[in-house]
């Protein structure tokens, strides 16, 4: 090879590495373009509008509550909670069905006496006892009236009707002679069955629904005491006809009922009967209701199952809202800590 | 062998640097401060509303480091892109600030028929929109592409394939990343309805009672590391509902 050629290889070579280095060098320019005029307005622009709204944020109330709790909070307004608990239970007790084995036991007796040779001789004892056994009702409540307590409650005061009651039972009249009046007086007994009615009465029931956190889900449960209420009972007319009837059929010199007054007896049963008796309304009728915000234990991101431990961290009622949050840690159920990449199914949109 | 001419190489070495840029999409920063500018606006003019957060029935509370724990509790995965590329997701970012859910996922694309060549690729989308899922309530983001980004692993040498790679992903339409990122859900359900089971013991008898709800998101904003979510719900009125 002559100079010349080797002169004009080496140029070559020369110009080759330098082309190189230009295509190395443009293509960094390429990759690391200069800022541009738009990216540092945009940047100006965004820098003074986080300014102005802070400023703005620094005035809204509800963000002075404490939101870092829990990685997830849910709030729900008091009055719209008020309204799902007060419509629930209005519906849930728009219509209970009682068919009940009370046991009501209405008792009275007396006896009767006679003067003789200036002393009082007891000819003998009568009994009347009046037993419902069976007692059939619809109960129906109004619409609860509802206020915020301590410790996550809700108070409820809620009326509610005995719509319709009807017992049945029996009427035990018995008479039981003494001493002497055993010679001429027989001992006698009669047994009728008998139907009574309720006085419709509306009751004020009162409990609370304390709210609590139970795997996710937020939970009203009942707190209602166990209060007695009275139910006040009436023969129907037709039982009181068979009660009468049985009291006058005894009233005969034999059975020595002479001495008992059909029209001063029925009117003490009458009192005895409407009097009443005390009412336990069953626990069963209170039932816990579930909030319906809930907190998920398996949800699907990007088209993948994944399963979150919920750790509940606050619950709060106050007059404003209902307050809950918790922590939650996500995981792939069965997988191990470094796990190798998955193929995604095709994720719906 | 024949030799090639030294000023052939020359002209071709220069071309290569003179070729025309394809047509890129526009940086990502500014893509993303866009939004952010954006989202700004909107929760300002929000504010002077003095409904930054319209909380009238429930609102739903979310941190972006629990959305974050839940997509990379999914993490490591592979997906195939336009029957071309595999991307594999191997981190996630998520911030919900400026009135924007950004979700950024940053991961190795390879081709699918030489995963040799491969280059680092950051995936940026927004959960643009919140929802209630229809059937079963639970709260749900869904993604949207917002940017994509894309370099080389190896910046010392020059390789050619690897080079066409990250050209040809920064000329893809942003479409084709959907499969990507797609849905999010938040652990939290809204139920449809508020119930309370049917009593028939010890001599009582309740008919269930069921309370239909309806449930809408109306109001979704990112700030303060956190999406907040506004759900109105309303209980169908006693004579709509009334049992038969």
């Amino acid at each position: 090879m002559t100079m010349k050629k080797r002169w004009l290889a080496a140029s070559a070579a020369m110009g080759a590495a330098i082309a190189l280095a230009s295509v190395a060098v443009v293509g960094v320019l390429r990759r690391v373009p200069s800022e541009s005029a738009r990216l540092r307005e945009l940047r100006a622009l965004h820098e003074s509008l986080q300014t102005q709204l802070e400023s703005h944020l620094r005035s809204e109330r509800l963000l002075e509550e404490d939101f870092d709790s829990g990685q997830l909070t849910v709030a729900i307004r008091t009055p719209y909670l008020g309204g799902i608990i007060r419509e629930v239970s209005r519906r849930y007790l728009d219509r209970v069905q009682l068919d009940l084995a009370p046991d009501i036991r209405v008792r009275e007796s007396g006896e009767v006496k006679t003067k003789m040779l200036g002393g009082s001789l007891t000819l003998g004892e009568w009994a009347i006892d009046l037993r419902i056994a069976r007692l059939v009702g619809v109960l129906g409540a109004d619409t609860p009236d509802l206020s915020v307590a301590e410790q996550n409650k809700v108070r409820v005061a809620m009326p509610v009707r005995l719509m319709s009651a009807r017992g049945e039972g029996t009427l035990h009249f018995r008479w039981d002679s003494r001493g002497m009046a055993n010679l001429a007086c027989r001992d006698f007994e009669v047994e009728e069955r008998l139907q009574a009615t309720a006085f419709p009465d509306i009751y004020r029931v009162s409990g609370a629904f304390v709210l609590s956190e139970d795997r996710g889900l937020v939970i009203a449960k009942p707190e209602f005491p166990a209060e007695k209420y009275r139910v006040r009972l009436d023969l129907t007319p037709e039982s009181w006809a068979k009660v009468e009837a049985a009291v006058r059929s005894q009233d005969t010199f034999d059975k020595c009922g002479m001495a008992i007054d059909p029209a001063d007896v029925l009117p003490k049963l009458q009192k005895l009967a409407s009097a009443g008796f005390d009412f336990k309304l069953p626990r069963s009728i209170f039932r816990s209701v579930e909030m319906p915000a809930q907190f998920r234990s398996r949800v699907e991101v990007q088209g993948t199952q994944v399963d979150v431990a919920v750790d509940p961290k606050v619950m709060r009622l106050t007059k404003e809202y209902l307050w809950y949050s918790a922590s939650l840690k996500a995981r792939i159920m069965g997988t191990s800590a470094t796990p190798a990449p998955r193929a995604r199914p095709r994720p719906r949109r | 062998m024949r030799r090639v001419h030294p000023v052939l190489l020359l002209v071709l070495a220069l071309g290569a640097a003179c070729q025309p840029v394809a047509q890129r999409r526009p940086p990502v920063e500014e893509v993303l401060l866009e939004r952010r500018t954006q989202g700004i606006k909107g929760l300002i003019a929000a504010a002077r509303e003095g409904r930054v957060v319209p909380f009238d029935e429930v609102l739903v509370v979310v941190h972006d480091d629990l959305v974050q724990d839940l997509v990379e509790a999914t993490l490591p995965y592979e997906q195939t892109l336009a029957d071309r590329y595999l991307v594999r997701a191997e981190s996630a970012s998520v911030t919900f600030d400026d009135g924007f859910a950004l979700v950024q996922l940053r991961g190795r694309a390879s081709l699918l028929q030489d995963r040799d060549t491969a280059a680092e690729i950051d995936v940026y989308g927004a959960i643009d929109i919140v929802e209630l899922d229809p059937k079963t309530g639970v709260l749900r983001g869904r993604v949207k592409i917002l940017a994509v980004e894309t370099q080389r692993v190896d910046l010392a040498g020059i390789q050619a394939p690897v080079r066409r790679l990250v050209d040809d992903l920064s000329r893809e339409q942003l479409s084709a990343f959907e499969p990507l990122m797609s849905n999010i859900e938040i652990p939290v359900r809204l139920e449809q309805a508020v119930s309370i089971p049917a009593v028939n013991q010890a001599g009582i008898r309740i008919q269930e009672a069921v309370l239909p709800m309806e449930a809408a998101v109306v109001d979704v904003k990112a700030f303060r590391g956190k999406l907040w979510v506004c759900v109105k719900a309303k209980t169908q009125t006693a004579a709509a509902a009334a049992r038969p």
